[in-house]
């Protein structure tokens, strides 16, 4: 055989894969022969099969082909299609997004990661995901976990953790391009380069920008809440025998227009907002080793900053963070040992509506866990997980986890598990002191000053606690049809409400007096939810998906006004079915339909709603796309609250998108 | 259409330092393809002179669409090929190929049991498999750090199942197992 025109055919070859595959991600080698084949090197273990869990817990994957194939542009609205999550979309750039209920204007109950990185503010607990939205091009999939997984992930993964992973720059060589225009996202671009950096490493720099149009009013006037984000960074992969490197850096700039009023001191007692802004960025590094006994190793370690002003809060944070993680397998156990250490400092600056006392936080926060998987018989497998946490209001918490997985038939397991986790009360929960609104004279009797409504922090606050009792079944034949059933009872105990309090007409007099809003542990809760998921392919060319969720979630006591709104601000019943064709070379069509049930603490009808995609390709890497969202009606109300009283809603939308790929 | 040719040329100077890996399953279709190529099956394995060469997939089907995609628009001795998913062994007959997906020995031997005397090209992943009546197995070749995928035969499993491998294919097998292995 001549080596050097097998090498040559080789090129070839691969040039032409290399070229389908940045569409398909497939790679396929046509016409090979064994000398061939016997020369390519293994890049990826794990083939390119959609990717499922196998793990005893209610997950969800969905792909970032099943994202862009709807047209979906944002992680809140791809959210939707996982079962169990709650998403409701405020104003343009604010989102509630929640697991198994607990939807409100800060939810404080799941911990989001991207590319294992927390996003959550030591603030409030809650994302801010005007931040972390935009559904990228590297973008490979966003995994949810249902349930709690604080034993792995730690605090505040209470109700559920989304897990947001983007590729490694070895899939995303290449450039790629995209520009679009539409009615609700103005203008958006992005373009990616990347390239190998010597041997079995590879990098990518990236920069995307976006510019959003504002919501409705009730009144059909704009709600002044128009923003645009822009983000610029690089990854970095190398793959060593056994070993893997990854470095990831990256800084983001968004401005926003700020609807509506804040309190203010003088008549009329509100003024009108200034525009706010997100800056920051973050580096991120990790590295794993395979050992020689099979047991591997990582240690990871991020560091963020962030400067960001959107009302209420105006706040400078750094953010470090570092871990390591351990894993061997020991006989039928597979145990797994990691520690974290996360180091905040947080500082605000005060303003009438808010104040934090004090104003700047130093958190240390750490925590270890420990996880053994036991195969004690052939088809039977148990999880026992604990982690202990350190955390910085109150102290250590225990966060133990128990899983079955009982193997029924080779792609059918039954699993159950029963766990506690924690929600640890932020630093908001601990010194805030936020004026909602402020009453004028004379309302309180002839003579009284303004009054300012005020929600307060307190310092003596204890973790909510959940004790969750789950079960499931997941089952597939072949890769064409499969689905998961899981059901769930949730136990809440000491939850945090607000108890009002007093006419105060000491603390601030003579200017003001104040009505307090207390917070303490009173509450407790019962949800008791299930949900369904399955997907099909009728042919190669045709996948269909649905989800359906229950959720029957009640909080108590009743007296208080919070309890009511959470018991009646999470949808009771959610469906949805997506369908994927791809019609030949040239076209695809993706068509999801939803149902969200009615919200009725919050005044919000149930409705329906659409995604339409229709892209064709027009030529070898180009690709032009035009989407439909929220096509069901001209415009409806996702959620409404007190303490965000704008009625605004969101209204039906096109956009038109080419991208272009080498 | 030059324009696309200068495309190409250039993504293929920017693989060039890549330009030898491919994903672990891409390779092993492959292989699967060449396999139905350098095999020969008894007559009484088609019902017809022209009906299509069975490749079927059991167990957790670890390929995606990248075994349907290998094969798509290709023949192998003038016969068209068609892949199919089974849900349990029963299921096998009438299949050419039979890959075995990853499973405990115990159920791999269930499979090849009750496969045992048909005319299937049983291929697994476990070397253990092949003194079980396996015909092929997928290995890893670990040098300088990189794997490649090779394949071992056992030719006692292939006569057993009246299939012959071509010389050229057996050149190709990193390991030939002329007797049972073990003995």
């Amino acid at each position: 055989m001549n080596a050097r025109k097998t090498t040559a055919r080789l090129v070839v070859a691969v040039a032409v894969i290399a070229s389908f595959s940045a569409v398909a991600d497939n790679v396929i080698i046509r016409d090979p022969t064994f000398e061939e084949l016997a020369s390519l090197t293994v890049t990826s273990v794990t083939g390119t099969a959609r990717p499922h869990f196998t793990s005893p817990a209610a997950t969800h994957i969905l792909t970032a082909e099943e994202l862009h194939q709807l047209g979906l542009r944002s992680i809140p609205d791809a959210l939707r299609y996982a079962p169990g999550m709650q998403v409701s979309q405020l104003d343009s750039y604010r989102w509630s997004v929640s697991a198994r209920g607990f939807n409100s204007i800060a939810v404080d109950k799941l911990l989001v990661l991207v590319d294992g990185r927390s996003v959550y503010t030591p603030l409030s607990s809650g994302v801010y995901w005007e931040q972390n939205a935009g559904v990228h091009h590297d973008l490979d999939r966003i995994e949810v976990i249902r349930g709690p997984a604080g034993s792995v992930w730690g605090a505040n993964a209470v109700n559920g953790v989304v897990n947001i992973l983007s590729k490694s720059a070895r899939e995303t060589q290449g450039t790629a391009l995209t520009v679009g225009t539409g009615t609700e996202e103005q203008a958006f671009g992005s373009f990616r380069y990347g390239g190998a950096a010597g041997e079995n490493a590879w990098y990518r720099a990236y920069v995307n920008y976006s510019r959003h149009d504002d919501s409705e009013l009730g009144n059909g006037r704009a709600t002044g809440d128009g923003w645009e984000i822009g983000h610029v960074g690089v990854r970095y992969d190398r793959e060593g025998p056994g070993s893997r490197l990854f470095f990831k850096a990256e800084a983001h700039s968004g401005d926003f227009e700020e609807p509506g009023q804040t309190p203010a001191p003088t008549p009329p007692y509100e003024t009108s907002i200034r525009d706010g802004f997100n800056r920051g960025g973050f580096v991120q590094a990790s590295w794993s080793q395979r050992l020689t006994n099979g047991a591997e190793f990582a240690i990871g370690a991020w560091y963020e900053r962030l400067e960001r002003r959107l009302q209420p809060i105006d706040e400078r944070s750094d953010t470090v963070d570092l871990g390591v993680r351990y894993g061997t397998q020991l006989g039928d156990h597979t145990v797994n040992a990691g520690a974290l250490y996360r180091y905040v400092d947080h500082q605000t600056s005060p303003s009438f509506a808010l104040t934090f006392s004090p104003p700047d936080h130093t958190l240390h926060q750490w925590s270890g866990y420990l996880q053994d998987e036991i195969q004690f018989a052939p088809r039977f497998s148990a999880t026992l997980g604990v982690r202990l946490e350190d955390a910085p209001f109150t102290g250590r918490e225990w966060q133990p986890n128990v899983r079955l997985r009982w193997s029924i038939a080779d792609e059918h397991s039954l699993w159950a598990a029963v766990g506690r986790a924690v929600r640890t009360p932020g630093i908001a929960d601990e010194s805030r002191n936020y004026t909602i609104r402020v009453f004028p004279p004379g309302r309180f009797g002839p003579g009284s000053p303004p009054v300012r409504q005020q929600v307060l922090g307190s310092p003596g606050l204890k973790s909510e606690v959940l004790l969750a009792y789950e079960v499931g079944w997941r089952g597939r034949w072949s890769n064409d049809a499969m689905f998961s059933v899981s059901a769930f009872y949730n136990d809440y105990d000491r939850l945090m409400l607000f108890a009002p309090q007093a006419l105060d007409t000491v603390t601030l007099a003579p200017e003001f007096w104040r009505l307090p809003l207390t917070p303490n542990n009173a509450g407790s809760g019962q949800a008791l939810g299930a949900e369904f998921t399955a997907m099909w392919r009728p042919t190669l060319h045709w996948r269909l998906f649905s989800e359906v969720s229950y959720l029957d979630l009640k909080v108590l006591p009743s007296e208080y006004e919070l309890a009511r709104v959470l018991t009646g601000s999470s949808a009771q019943l959610q469906a949805s079915v997506r369908s994927y064709i791809d019609l030949g070379q040239d076209w695809e069509i993706g068509l999801g339909l939803r149902y969200v049930d009615e919200l009725p603490a919050l005044n919000v009808d149930s409705f329906m709603d659409a995604e339409l995609r229709v892209a064709k390709q027009l030529s070898q890497g180009v690709k032009l796309a035009l989407v439909g969202k929220n096509l069901w009606q001209s415009r409806h109300a996702e959620f409404r609250s007190g303490s965000f009283p704008l009625d605004s809603y969101i209204e039906r939308s096109v956009y038109l998108a080419l991208t272009w790929r080498r | 259409m030059r324009w696309l040719a200068w495309l190409m040329f250039v993504s293929a100077a920017a693989l060039a330092a890549n330009v030898s890996t491919a994903p672990e399953y891409s390779i092993k279709a492959g292989y699967i393809l060449l396999f139905t190529r350098y095999v020969e099956w008894p007559k009484g394995a088609f019902t017809s002179a022209d009906a299509p060469l069975e490749i079927c997939l059991l167990g957790t089907d670890p390929f995606g669409s990248v075994l349907d995609k290998t094969m798509a628009g290709q023949r192998s001795q003038h016969r068209a090929l068609n892949v199919r998913r089974l849900p349990d062994v029963q299921a096998a007959q009438g299949c050419h190929v039979l890959f075995l997906g990853s499973a405990t020995l115990e159920q791999t031997r269930q499979w090849l049991d009750a496969l045992a005397g048909e005319p299937v090209l049983t291929i697994t992943e476990d070397p253990d498999a092949l003194g079980h009546g396996a015909a092929l197995c997928f290995v890893r070749e670990i040098a300088d750090g990189k794997a490649r995928i090779r394949f071992d035969a056992s030719l006692p499993s292939m006569q057993r199942a009246g299939l012959s491998a071509s010389s050229q294919m057996l050149v190709a097998a990193r390991k030939v197992h002329r007797d049972n292995p073990g003995i």
